[in-house]
C-alpha cells in the first residue's frame, strides 16, 4: 500500500472510468475538427478536395458509432461534461445517438455524391444532430 | 389629451388642413427620441431575435447567429457613442441615475411624465445593455463544440472558451428575463397608466409634455445612421465566424 503511493505510475494509473471519458473526449475532439474541415470548405475557406472531404465525412459517421462504447455506467462522474440523465435516459440518448448515425451516413453519401448544396444540407442536419444531444446530455 | 396638445392639434387642422399633415405630427408632442435612436431600438430587436431563433434552430443556421451577434455588437457600440454625443435624451447623462433615484421612482405612486427615460426606464436601458455588450463579448470566445467558434476563440486556451460559452449559454436567461420585464412595463404604462411609449419610439414624439425637443435634424440623422451603419457592417465583416 505504502509502495504503491511511492510508485508515481502507480498512483497516477488510470481507472476505466478515466480512459472511458478520454477516449470519449477524444472521439468527440477528432470528430470537432473533421466537422471543421468540411465547414470550411463549404464556407469557401478551404479549397474542395473530394478526397478529403470523404475521409472527414467517414470519420464523422466511424467516430459516432465508435464513441458509444465509452459510456459506462458510473462515468458520469469525473472530469465530463456528460449528465448523468445520460444512464437515467438511455434509451432516449441511444435514440439520439442513432439519428445522428443516420444524419452522418447521408452526409456520407452526399459527400461521395460531390454536390456543394447536398453536403451543405446533410452537413447542417448532422450539426443538428450533435446539437440536440449537447441541449438534452452535455453541460452547457 | 392635455389641452395643449388638442389645442395644437385643432389649430394646425384648422390652419393648414392635410397638407401640413406632416407638420402637425411633429408638432403633436414633444420630438424625444431622434431617428438614430429608433432605428437603432428597432434594429437591436430585429437582431436579437434573429440570434435567438437561429440558435434555437441550429445546423447552418448558426452562420446567421454569428451574423446577428456581430451586427447586435454593432449596435451596441453605436449605442454606447451615441450615449456620449447622440441628442439629450438619449445621453447617458440624462437617462442613468443614482439607485435610490430609481428605488424612489419605482415605489413612487402617481404619475410623473418623463420625456425621455423614466430613473427607472433608464435603470432597464442600462441592464439591457450591459447584458447585450456581455453577450455578444461571450459569444466571441464560445464555441458550440461542433463547427461553430466565436471570432475570438482561436486565440483562447480551452478552459476561457469554456467558461465563456458557459457564461453565454446562461446569460440568454438573463436577456429574456429582461425583455420581458421591459415589455411588460410597457404594457403596464399603456393598460394601467393610459401612457403610450410604443407610438413614441415609432414615431419620435410624445404628447402632452413640455419640455425641449430632441435635435433629430438633417445632420443628426446622417451622423447618426452613418455611425450605425458603419459599426454595424464593420462588426459583420470583422467578427465573420
Amino acid at each position: 500500500m505504502v509502495a504503491s503511493l511511492c510508485i508515481p505510475g502507480l498512483a497516477a494509473a488510470e481507472s476505466a472510468t478515466e480512459k472511458a471519458i478520454r477516449a470519449r473526449q477524444s472521439s468527440y475532439y477528432l470528430m470537432g475538427q473533421q466537422m471543421a474541415r468540411i465547414s470550411a470548405t463549404l464556407k469557401g475557406d478551404a479549397a474542395f478536395d473530394k478526397a478529403a472531404l470523404e475521409t472527414s465525412a467517414e470519420a464523422v459517421d466511424l467516430i459516432g458509432r465508435l464513441v458509444l462504447d465509452y459510456y459506462p455506467a458510473g462515468s458520469d462522474q469525473g472530469s465530463t461534461k456528460a449528465k448523468p440523465e445520460i444512464w437515467k435516459e438511455t434509451p432516449r440518448f441511444k435514440q439520439m445517438a442513432q439519428a445522428l448515425q443516420a444524419e452522418s451516413a447521408k452526409l456520407k453519401a452526399a459527400v461521395h455524391g460531390g454536390d456543394l448544396d447536398a453536403i451543405k444540407a446533410a452537413f447542417g442536419a448532422t450539426s443538428k444532430s450533435c446539437k440536440a444531444c449537447h441541449d438534452a446530455f452535455r453541460v452547457q | 389629451m392635455d389641452g395643449i396638445t388638442s389645442q395644437f392639434n385643432s389649430q394646425f387642422e384648422l390652419e393648414s388642413g392635410y397638407a401640413a399633415a406632416r407638420v402637425k405630427v411633429r408638432r403633436a408632442g414633444v420630438r424625444v427620441w431622434d431617428l438614430p435612436t429608433r432605428v437603432f431600438h428597432g434594429s437591436l430587436l430585429a437582431c436579437v431575435s434573429g440570434a435567438v431563433i437561429s440558435a434555437q434552430l441550429g445546423g447552418n443556421w448558426m452562420d446567421w447567429h454569428v451574423r446577428f451577434g456581430a451586427a447586435t455588437a454593432g449596435l451596441l457600440v453605436f449605442r454606447i457613442v451615441w450615449g456620449f454625443v447622440g441628442p439629450r435624451y438619449a445621453r447617458f447623462r440624462s437617462f442613468v441615475h443614482a439607485p435610490r433615484t430609481v428605488l424612489a421612482d419605482l415605489f413612487k405612486r402617481g404619475g410623473e411624465r418623463h420625456a425621455g427615460h423614466s430613473p427607472s426606464g433608464g435603470a432597464s436601458v442600462l441592464a439591457l445593455l450591459s447584458v447585450l455588450t456581455a453577450l455578444t463579448l461571450s459569444g466571441l470566445l464560445s464555441s458550440d463544440s461542433i463547427s461553430t467558434d466565436g471570432a475570438l476563440v482561436r486565440y483562447a486556451s480551452e478552459s476561457t472558451v469554456t467558461a465563456a460559452t458557459s457564461l453565454h449559454h446562461k446569460l440568454q436567461w438573463v436577456i429574456y428575463a429582461l425583455v420581458g420585464l421591459h415589455v411588460l412595463a410597457v404594457l403596464a404604462y399603456l393598460l394601467l397608466k393610459k401612457i403610450d411609449l410604443i407610438r413614441p419610439m415609432l414615431h419620435g414624439d410624445k404628447p402632452g409634455l413640455r419640455a425641449p425637443h430632441a435635435a433629430d435634424t438633417l445632420s443628426v440623422r446622417v451622423v447618426g445612421l452613418g455611425l450605425m451603419f458603419s459599426s454595424v457592417t464593420g462588426a459583420v465583416w470583422l467578427l465573420r465566424a
